[in-house]
């Protein structure tokens, strides 16, 4: 029963980090809170829904494509629509987003309808035991490649120089100019890369849940929680955050019952914001730019 | 020119002796008028609206087999229909008017329990009689309204009719787990479930309530897992018993069955689960499927055709509800030969057999005490009708074998 409640969390919590790990780059480079970023989760797993439902297509072997529909989209959305309220207060852009929101669910909703769908392979739902404890394919092979994409998007960001200027650019916007770097374009490539990510997650969350268009609005809440939780634009704070915020919701569930999961875990959330504001690893920098 | 105006003349003379045949007509047949105020815009328009035609089915049924007869005479069936906007406040002032303005005999009840609570204040009050298949929470029917009644099963007997499977099989399970998301709906359903289980003897091991529109359930498999029940029931909608049935699924908890209270033959549930569908059950109001038989329609199947054509879609179980509260009615009001609600309400009490939709038998507390709610299972990756057995498409599987 222990054994298998860590396992719960943290199998879980794997998706957590990443569905959340977006969601905190973005906010720490632009100060910009995407309340859509439910919403491209949702667009990920319809995406790979779909190439699974109609081309036959792996949700495994789709992870690149809903990266990339999603990185495409992000990056539009930053380009053509959030950058000319860069400028201006982070509450337009709160709105905008939550407008994008509302239309992506409601074409969501025109084009697939309400009706839940789910990834159903061969190997969904099948597990293997070790000792007492069962662990579902799925689920362990959703956690690796979660915290893989993790670890490369961390590469990314401290090896590359695209992600340099993304860090740079987190630091001090008006400098990064005079070392040649575009902000702008900077902010597109960080909302792209943010969006693939969500994208990443959206595939990961329909071989596990049955999804409809509004399944995004289950997500937003816990990424928010653990982006604040992580420390706003860290990576290793957000996986960090995302297996601890698993694990919270697992105990919590199997010690008081489950109805005291989310309880729980956002009485942690509010002590951690009290006591530690800047998050488990964040750094006092990041998110102050805006 | 002239054979126009002759043409046009007849067609004239024609129409005026249409009118007045048709005026004498109704003039010779009296009128039953029967009001509703009913949802037709706000929350409750689809709802509503599949109520309505509902009732409207029965109205062009009886009309068309003559009327309803009281002695020797008939009475053509006119229902006076209000929008009450989904609106209790809205519905119980149009409540009022239909009995003090326009007189009507009888009421149909609004769709939704929260509704109804307004309106039969109001009905009772001036004792005019209301038959309500939507109005199914359980406290409607504690206040001692003597003119209010509910062809359909309430809202705590969701489960019943896979507990009273249970009950048949042989083996007979021993241990049950209750869980379904906490919510008021849900939370009824449970609680029901779980009165009717052990006052049958059986052993509730483990109840878990989890949050609405929680995005996983492996926490909750977990805990049934540890308590292995023979049979787990969800009090739930269709999303999370999806996910709950995954997730027992992924922790290998293999109980003899598993019992839903939303329907298992929404095509969703299927297609979501794929073969981790078979052999789940889940309880329905209403299937084309069922074979109860009434004076208009032979068997459901008949009402869904009749209410496609004449309608254009394909009727849910507020229409089916609807159109057998009619019948009902109807059956009242001969049993009484009086127009009197009072009398007629006496005859409710003393009348039982059976619609396309429910049999009945009525309680002096307005209750059905034959509503049936029905089983359907997953079998071979089609839901059929497995319990109770005089309805039954198909024999149930139990133990289920899950993989």
């Amino acid at each position: 029963m222990l054994g298998q409640t860590i396992v719960n969390g943290l199998l879980l919590g794997g998706l957590y980090a990443i569905a959340a790990i977006g969601f905190s780059m973005v906010w720490g480079v632009m100060g910009v809170i995407n309340m859509a970023h439910g919403a491209f989760i949702m667009v990920g797993a319809y995406v790979s829904y779909f190439a699974f439902a109609t081309l036959g297509i792996d949700p495994f072997l789709s992870l690149p494509l809903s990266m990339g529909v999603l990185f495409v989209l992000g990056y539009c959305v930053q380009r053509l629509l959030l950058n000319r309220l860069m400028r201006t207060s982070l509450l337009l852009s709160l709105v905008l987003t939550f407008g994008l929101d509302l239309v992506l669910v409601n074409i969501f909703l025109l084009i697939f309808s309400a009706d839940l769908r789910s990834v159903n392979t061969f190997y969904t739902s099948r597990s293997f035991a070790i000792g007492p404890v069962l662990i579902p394919y799925v689920r362990l092979a959703v956690f690796v490649l979660a915290l893989a994409l993790a670890a490369g998007f961390y590469l990314f960001l401290n090896r590359t120089k695209a992600g340099q200027a993304i860090l740079a650019t987190s630091l001090d916007k008006e400098t990064v100019r005079l070392m040649g770097v575009n902000p702008l374009r900077v902010y597109a490539l960080t909302a792209g890369v943010g969006a693939a990510l969500a994208g990443a997650a959206g595939t990961f969350a329909s071989m596990l849940f049955p999804i409809s268009p509004s399944m995004g609005i289950t997500f937003i809440g816990s990424v928010f929680v653990i982006t604040v939780l992580g420390g706003i634009g860290s990576i290793e704070g957000a996986v960090l955050a995302g297996l601890v915020y698993g694990l919270i919701q697992a105990f919590a569930a199997s010690l008081l019952g489950v109805n005291f999961q989310e309880i729980v875990a956002f009485v942690i959330f509010l002590v951690i914001l009290v006591l530690r504001p800047q998050g488990l690893l964040g750094k006092r920098f990041y998110g102050e730019v805006a | 020119m002239s054979k126009v105006r002759f043409t046009r003349l007849v067609a004239a003379a024609i129409s005026v002796l249409a009118l007045t045949a048709g005026a004498r007509g109704a003039g010779a047949q009296d009128v039953l008028k029967i009001g509703v105020a009913i949802s037709q815009s706000g929350t409750f328009v689809r709802e509503g609206e599949f109520l309505r035609d509902g009732y409207q089915m029965w109205a062009d049924k009886a009309n068309a087999a003559g009327g309803v007869k009281i002695g020797d005479k008939t009475y053509k069936v006119e229902l006076v229909i209000y929008d009450d906007a989904s609106q209790a406040q809205t519905s119980a002032k149009l409540t009022e008017k239909l009995i003090t303005e326009d007189k009507v005999q009888f009421l149909f009840g609004p769709y939704s329990s929260g509704i109804a609570n307004a309106t039969a204040a109001i009905s009772e009050r001036y004792k005019i009689l209301t038959v309500d298949p939507m109005a199914t929470a359980n406290n409607l029917f504690t206040r001692g309204y003597k003119y209010f009644f509910c062809p359909a099963a309430l809202g705590n007997t969701g489960l019943w009719p896979v507990v009273l499977l249970l009950q048949q099989v042989t083996p007979k399970p021993a241990t049950i787990a209750i869980v379904g998301p906490d919510d008021l709906f849900p939370n009824n359903n449970a609680a029901g479930a779980k009165e009717k289980a052990e006052e049958l003897g059986f052993k509730v091991v483990y109840t878990a309530k989890y949050p609405k529109g929680a995005p996983d359930l492996s926490t909750v498999a977990t805990g049934v897992k540890s308590a292995a029940p023979d049979v787990v029931l969800a009090s739930g909608y269709s999303q999370d018993s999806i996910l709950l049935v995954k997730a027992l699924r992924e922790l290998q908890v293999a109980p003899k069955a598993i019992g839903l209270a939303t329907a298992v033959a929404v095509p969703d549930f299927r297609t979501a689960l794929g073969p981790a569908a078979e052999g789940v059950m889940g309880v329905d109001y209403w299937a084309p499927t069922l074979p109860y038989s009434d004076r208009y329609f032979k068997n459901s199947r008949q009402f869904a055709d009749d209410f496609e054509k004449r309608f254009g879609h394909a009727p849910q179980y507020h229409a089916a509800a609807g159109a057998a509260s009619g019948i009902i009615l109807q059956a009242a009001i001969e049993k009484a030969q009086s127009l009197d609600s009072t009398a007629v309400r006496d005859a409710m009490l003393q009348i039982s057999g059976e619609t396309f939709f429910t049999r009945y038998k009525f309680m002096p507390d307005g209750t059905n005490s034959l509503a049936t709610l029905f089983v359907s299972q997953i079998l071979d990756g089609e839901p059929k009708s497995v319990f109770p057995a005089d309805i039954a498409q198909a024999p149930y599987r139990y133990p289920a074998a899950f993989k």
